[in-house]
């Protein structure tokens, strides 16, 4: 048979139609048929600034019409540098909570029963400048009771700030969150004043006491950018890091090693390591000499605190202690950190960077002046209220002590005739009120702030809210601008606090940020701190002095055993509920726990040989109980974790806060404090 | 019909067998397990664990970009959350010798994934660019490429996902919400890809790497997620893919994953 | 002449080319997928490998119905006149009294029972139809558990019917005569529970022509599908031809609606001798058909698992293994099916000891059969010593699910063994005792291969649980129970025992047997 001509085209048309028809036969079958959702409107991008938690990152939030529907970080901020933290990452979910609280609420019947009338906003902040009127705190001996939660400097405060001098001449109570703040203590003691920041890329050596810096550092994004840089920084040397602390926790994990420690003993290993130091003649001899006060006393002090003592008191062998005084030695800039625990502690731990000479200019701890301190020094936990019969009107601002520090808060709350809270969702302390006034998320809001990033530049944040507000909310500035206007006397004019706003801006030196949606939303101040050593004590130098006092006072001994609670409680505050809040959003509630993939529940980390002496297995329920009272979590039962020590997160345990937080999980907030450790005892449920 | 022409018809079909075989595979195409690697792009993503922190913002701007499903305590207890990029913990535990990595675990985009294989209805593929996909409307909810991945990074709907009306103004309208019933997983963020290919022909311009970055690494503090075309050797995540330091997960399985990890220290 | 054509001679033609269009759309539908997968440029061999196989096989049926057609409704005045069918003895006569007389109340008290159940199991698939799989106690990483079980039990429970009688037939064991039937009935009915656990299991059920609308043959579930479709299809003509004599005797002794429902089934049969050597014909060509497919249906449902590369799944050993535990299983439920038939319709008669003691040797055989096929698999796998292997090894032999695994290996093998291979198996107790424990280990055995893989996946490393729901233990509940009820529907409809076939044995078998066996010396 021949192969004609004509067999051959017709066998050529049929190969090249099939093999040109895999392309559009791929379309449909491999294209994905997907149903997005209806177009809504046009797409803008707006930058703004996080504001979930204190520390400013500068975030761009994609909007559809006027919906916000996702987020990121702006790439040229300086504080995250593009990068978000699961908190700022979960702001949308902040915004549309469905649980947000919509318009000020008035109390009906009893305190903390839920009933709750709407009230308008001029019939609100009516009553609450009558309230406060009425209490005349310039004559009585009275306290006008403004709490808010941390110490940021931005608008708000200051305007709530500006609120409580005008009514009783005094200042805003701080809360804080001691697992996480830095050791303000130490630093108002030994520096004279709480301005002290730390640059954790400068160190090489990074030893932490007790303080999970990854999860808990009030500023997540610059901490997660940090570790980045100590190990894979361009042109560095790669730093070492080394954790003390009770628990495995993400920072051990990270860390080059990780030293157990028995809770609440830490400044015990911190003063013999000084003592090595001393001992070996392997501190800075300069700084000692030239800028501290009460250096010899401090040295004589040290005595008790020999290796053998400490291996006892701390559980931390002595050659583990030997080798941490060696390393501290070999690897310079050497850096001791801590949070913000017993003061003891606080300023043992801190007194090593003194010896290590690691404050000043170009060392990891920068001092200097940030300009006024709206909210002035952040007390101590532990400092009761100036000795007044308690507070007559209570304004807590976005902040939650009912159920960060209840044994401390639920007395002052219960005493003051009223109490009044800004807040966007009903948290504990808001269903314990008699006035909710229902404040902007963050994505709604106003942003004046300033900062010090962690490489010791001044930033000043500045943007307007992403989104115009949802609900009838008002910022939280506002709200105060209002009070103070309605207390003057004055009638409040509708565009008085934009006014007002813009000129604050304009006074810092940022009027065209507000001229664009896509401006940038930030300034650097001229002035980076950290230029000159900076100190406000007596003596003018690094104060050893409170220290040796703090040791006279509460010498410190083994901590006792006790027979009835033979555990040592040890807590720890995931990043996802970072500050004590997060615990409302589900995205937050999915990743409590990276380590252990716990997700939803409030967990107990023990170690095989405690939860065989008390036959409890991995993942049985189990009571924990303190003197002040005993929750119920899940152990997790971890060859890891510390002998007689119980590891439980804060953040959960909620009794409000919106429907995913609310009965989920237990507080141990509610049987111990975050700044001291407290003894426990466990029981299978 | 007569002898001759009997003959010649199975002349015929010979000649065309022969010609089909001799013609190159590719006319016929290859099988859809082997991408072009020459040609187009092909995504993958290089994750630094000396960098990474386990911090998570990873995992949630996932769920917030791609409308992830609410959780509730009896989902969590029951394991039945959803998380398209997870932490994986890999532990080595003692104390105090213990060791834990924290590994942040997308979808590994296989260049040879199980799961394709084993899909009865064209439901999961691996499309030209290297990105297996999911097409959530004809998924018939077997599970069984779910059961076929041996990284478990494919996820079921065990339910359909309910959201709160105030919750849907905030919905991401570029990524569809999954019906129950019906596999998902990570896709490296294909909507931005088809966004950006979009913006890139409206401006005539080629795409540009920057350009396409999926949710998890342009939200990673520490900068630990790499993502980029693989045929672009000169790229960021292809120089990083050849790293002394780069490993894959379960690399002996021979899956050839498009997601690299760089081993902690120096 | 013309032949006046009753009624039912044009449903049963319109009923042949039904099958006819049913064969062509089959073949067509491998063409079109051939296409279609060679437009996308994917791999397109399985499918004309495929077709290639079951194109013909749906041919051949056609083949087979149309000859027998052909055969009892065309040319009959060729053929010799056929003698009156004869009068069934009383013996014979217990076979049809289920059929004719009205069930009792022991049937209706069980069809009762069986009938609650069955709604319980509608009204749990309701809730998981509406509600979504959350119903059932599936979960991250076990994404299998009651229902893919039960798909592979109660496939390898069909292998009971259609392989016993078919090969019972090739190798002319004459005992099969009365137990051939019920054989096949179980086929049929428990096929369509396997296929239907399959659809109980899917998210989206009302997707399910997906898989032949975009079907990939390159997975091993369209395996699935096209095999078991061949086997349900092959199986229900190799009941029903053998079936045709029988309903003819019922279409001459009854009245009323039922006669019209046997006169269609008989297929105009009036017993000639050329029907009769075309029936034969078409029994013998449908057992050799019957023997590859049913041991390709077990092979790729194993195929399910094996071709994953999932530990203690992907086994070389897995297609053999589950076809003898198909059968093995198939043996043991066909033995419980037949003594409790026994029971009921008092066929002492026709299902004798010798029966039951054969069919236990069998048992035993396969027993046998299973424990070397199990054992290989752990040997090998123990031996092999890999890591994620052997994480599921040990919780099988020592971890959570130790109980489970020693139950089975003592229910499929230890106590099958014990009585089959002493005096025990002469006895009808002895045999059924062994089958009951074999059917609820070798549920045990599809449960070991399913879930503990799953529960402990290569990554994550942490290690899952599952339950099942009140959903899934209705359903499984629920199947057994509708499949008791059909096939309690069954026998009261049609002989249970094959009536002609043994009526043949009796009157040809001596001779033959004798004459073959005086072959051999």
């Amino acid at each position: 048979m021949e192969i004609t001509r004509r067999s051959l085209l017709k066998l050529g048309a049929i190969l090249g139609i099939g093999s040109a028809l895999p392309g559009c036969a791929k379309e449909t079958v491999l294209k994905p048929k997907e149903e997005p959702l209806p177009p809504r409107g046009e797409e803008t991008f707006v930058s703004t600034i996080c504001g979930m938690c204190p520390a400013g990152c500068g975030m761009r939030v994609r909007k559809i019409g006027e919906s916000a529907v996702g987020l990121a970080g702006s790439r040229d901020h300086p504080v995250n540098q593009g990068g978000l933290c699961p908190k700022g990452a979960a702001a949308l979910q902040e915004l549309y909570h469905p649980d947000r609280i919509r318009g000020p609420l008035l109390r009906q019947g009893d305190r903390g029963k839920g009933a709750w009338q709407p009230v308008s906003w001029d019939e609100a902040l009516r009553l609450l400048a009558d309230k406060i009127a009425k209490a005349g705190f310039q004559k009585r001996n009275k306290s006008f009771g403004a709490i808010t939660g941390s110490p940021t400097q931005d608008l708000g405060r200051e305007l709530l700030r500006n609120l409580a001098h005008e009514v009783a001449g005094g200042g805003v109570s701080v809360l804080g969150f001691p697992i996480g703040d830095p050791p303000f203590d130490a630093y108002g003691n030994m520096h004279g004043n709480q301005n002290v920041f730390l640059d954790i890329t400068k160190s090489r050596l990074l030893v932490s006491f007790s303080f999970d810096w990854l999860g808990a550092h009030p500023s997540s994004v610059e901490a997660q950018r940090a570790y980045a840089e100590l190990r894979r920084g361009f042109n560095r040397p790669r730093a070492h890091i080394v954790q003390i602390e009770p628990r495995f926790s993400v920072t051990a994990a990270k860390a080059d090693e990780w030293i157990a420690i028995r809770p609440g003993t830490e400044g015990f290993l911190a003063l013999a390591l000084a003592r090595q130091f001393i001992q070996n003649g392997t501190y800075d001899k300069d700084f000692v000499t030239d800028h501290t006060h009460g250096f010899e006393e401090f040295k004589k002090s040290l005595e008790v605190f020999s290796l053998e003592a400490a291996s006892r008191v701390t559980g931390v062998s002595e050659e583990n202690i030997r080798l941490l005084a060696m390393k501290f030695f070999s690897l310079k800039p050497a850096v001791a950190i801590g949070p913000r625990d017993t003061p003891f502690n606080q300023m043992a731990v801190y007194a090593l960077n003194a010896l290590l000479g690691s404050i000043g200019p170009g060392r990891p701890f920068l001092t200097g002046s940030f300009g006024e301190n709206i909210l002035g020094e952040t007390a101590s936990p532990d400092a009761r209220n100036d000795g007044n019969d308690g507070f007559e009107v209570i304004l807590a601002d976005r902040v939650n002590p009912l159920f960060l520090e209840p044994s401390k808060w639920r007395p002052v709350f219960e005493k003051a005739p009223f109490v009044a809270t800004v807040s966007s969702h009903l948290t504990e302390t808001a269903q314990f009120s008699d006035l909710i006034l229902p404040c902007h998320t963050p994505l709604e809001a106003w942003h004046l702030s300033r900062h010090v990033s962690m490489q010791g530049s001044r930033i000043i944040n500045a943007a307007r809210g992403a989104v115009g507000p949802l609900y009838d909310t008002r910022d939280a500035g506002e709200i105060y601008f209002s009070l103070k206007t309605a207390l003057a006397g004055q009638k409040m004019e509708a565009e008085a606090f934009p006014a007002y706003v813009k000129g604050r801006f304009r006074e810092l030196g940022a009027p065209k940020l507000l001229e664009q949606d896509n401006a940038e939303t930030w300034l650097s101040e001229a002035k980076t701190i950290g230029q000159s050593l900076v100190f406000s004590t007596p003596s003018g130098k690094f104060e050893f002095g409170p220290l040796l006092k703090s040791l006279r006072e509460n010498p410190p001994t083994q901590t006792s055993r006790s027979e009835d609670f033979p555990l040592s409680l040890y807590l720890f505050a995931p990043l996802a509920f970072s500050r004590g809040e997060g615990a409302h959003l589900p995205y937050l509630l999915d990743i409590a726990c990276p380590q252990l993939e716990e997700m939803w529940a409030t967990w107990a980390e023990l170690h095989p040989d405690t939860a065989q002496a008390y036959g409890i297995s991995d993942g049985e329920t189990v009571w924990i109980e303190s003197h002040q009272g005993k929750i119920k979590v899940k152990a997790r039962v971890l060859s890891r974790a510390t002998p007689w020590v119980v590891s439980v997160p804060v953040g959960l345990g909620h009794t409000a806060y919106g429907r995913w937080a609310k009965g989920l999980g237990a507080n141990p907030l509610e049987i111990a404090s975050m700044n001291r450790s407290e003894r426990v005892r466990i029981a299978l449920l | 019909m007569s002898k001759a022409t009997r003959r010649d018809f199975f002349k015929k079909c010979a000649a065309g067998l022969v010609v089909l075989f001799a013609v190159p595979k590719k006319i016929f195409g290859a099988a859809l397990s082997h991408a072009s690697k020459s040609q187009g792009h092909r995504w993958g993503m290089v994750i630094d664990l000396d960098k990474c922190t386990g911090c998570s913002a990873c995992v949630v701007a996932c769920s917030v970009e791609n409308n992830q499903m609410l959780g509730s305590p009896k989902e969590a207890a029951d394991k039945r959350i959803i998380q398209w990029l997870k932490i994986l913990p890999v532990d080595q535990d003692g104390h105090p010798q213990a060791r834990q990595r924290l590994i942040p675990m997308p979808c590994q985009q296989c260049e040879n994934p199980p799961c394709v294989k084993v899909c009865p209805v064209y439901a999961t593929f691996k499309n030209e660019e290297g990105i297996v996909g999911q097409v959530y409307s004809r998924c018939i909810g077997c599970r069984y490429c779910v059961n076929a991945c041996p990284y478990t990074c494919k996820f079921f709907n065990w339910k359909t996902p309910l959201w709160p009306d105030e919750m849907r103004t905030g919905l991401n309208p570029d990524v569809s919400l999954r019906p129950k019933g019906v596999v998902e997983k990570c896709l490296f963020c294909h909507h931005r890809l088809q966004r950006a290919k979009e913006e890139a022909r409206a401006e005539r311009r080629p795409l540009r790497e920057s350009d396409y970055q999926p949710a998890c690494a342009e939200s990673c503090p520490a900068k630990a997620i790499v993502f980029g075309d693989l045929n672009d050797l000169e790229g960021d995540a292809a120089r990083l893919a050849r790293s002394p330091r780069a490993f894959h997960l379960l690399e002996d399985l021979g899956t050839e994953p498009k997601v690299t990890y760089l081993n902690e220290g120096t | 002449m013309k032949i006046k054509r009753r009624w039912a001679f044009f449903v049963q033609l319109s009923g042949l080319f039904g099958f006819y269009l049913f064969a062509a759309t089959v073949n067509g539908w491998f063409v079109w997928r051939a296409v279609v997968l060679y437009r996308l440029g994917d791999a397109w061999l399985p499918v004309p490998v495929f077709g290639v196989l079951i194109g013909p096989l749906f041919i051949l049926f056609a083949v087979v119905l149309t000859s027998l057609f052909y055969a009892t409704n065309f040319n009959k005045q060729a053929q010799p006149f056929a003698p009156p069918t004869p009068a069934l003895t009383p013996e014979e006569e217990t076979l049809i009294r289920p059929v004719l007389g009205l069930p009792g109340a022991g049937f209706w008290t069980l069809a009762g029972l069986l009938g609650a159940i069955v709604l319980l199991a509608v009204f749990a698939y309701s809730r998981q139809f509406i509600q979504g799989l959350a119903v059932t106690g599936l979960n991250n990483p076990v994404f299998w558990g009651f229902y893919i079980t039960n798909f592979v039990f109660f496939i390898g429970i069909s292998h009971a019917g259609t392989l016993i009688s078919a090969i019972l037939r090739i190798v002319n064991a004459e005992w099969r005569r009365s137990i051939t039937r019920s054989a096949e009935v179980i086929t049929v009915l428990v096929l369509s529970f396997g296929a239907g656990n399959i659809l109980l299991d899917l998210g989206r059920p009302d997707r399910m022509l997906n898989v032949f609308l975009h079907g990939r043959l390159q997975s091993p579930l369209l395996w699935d599908v096209c095999s078991i479709t061949t086997y349900l299809i092959a199986s229900t003509i190799y009941l029903y031809i053998p079936l045709i004599p029988d309903i003819a005797i019922l279409r001459d002794r009854v009245r009323g609606w039922r006669k019209l429902l046997y006169e269609l089934l008989a297929l105009n049969w009036s017993g000639t001798p050329r029907e009769i050597k075309v029936l034969e014909k078409c029994i013998a060509i449908m057992a050799i058909a019957v023997i590859p497919i049913a041991v390709s249906v077990h092979t790729v449902v194993s195929y399910v698992f094996s071709m994953t590369v999932q530990p203690m799944w992907h086994s070389a050993i897995f297609g053999p293994y589950f076809v003898v535990g198909a059968i093995f299983s198939g043996i043991a439920a066909l033995i419980i099916a037949m003594a409790i038939l026994r029971r009921a319709y008092r066929l002492e008669a026709y299902l004798k000891p010798v029966h039951f003691q054969n069919l236990g040797a069998l048992l035993l055989v396969m027993s046998c059969l299973w424990f070397y096929f199990t054992f290989c698999e752990y040997l090998t796998t123990w031996y092999g010593n890999i890591p994620d292997h052997m994480t599921i090894f040990y919780l099988k032999l020592t971890g959570k699910y130790a109980p489970l695994f020693w139950t089975m290996v003592v229910t499929c093998f230890v106590v099958p063994f014990g009585l089959l291979a002493s005096p025990w198996r002469k006895t009808v107790w002895g045999t059924v005792a062994a089958s009951v424990g074999v059917c609820a280990g070798m549920w045990l055995e599809r449960f070991l291969i399913v879930v503990p893989t799953l529960v402990r996946p290569r990554l994550p490393y942490a290690t899952g649980s599952y339950w099942p729901s009140w959903v899934e233990i209705s359903l499984f509940a629920g199947c057994l129970a509708a499949f008791t009820l059909l096939y309690a529907l069954f026998t009261r409809l049609f002989p249970i025992v094959s009536i002609w076939e043994v009526r043949e044995g009796k009157k040809h078998a001596v001779a033959e047997v004798s004459e073959r066996i005086r072959g051999y010396f």
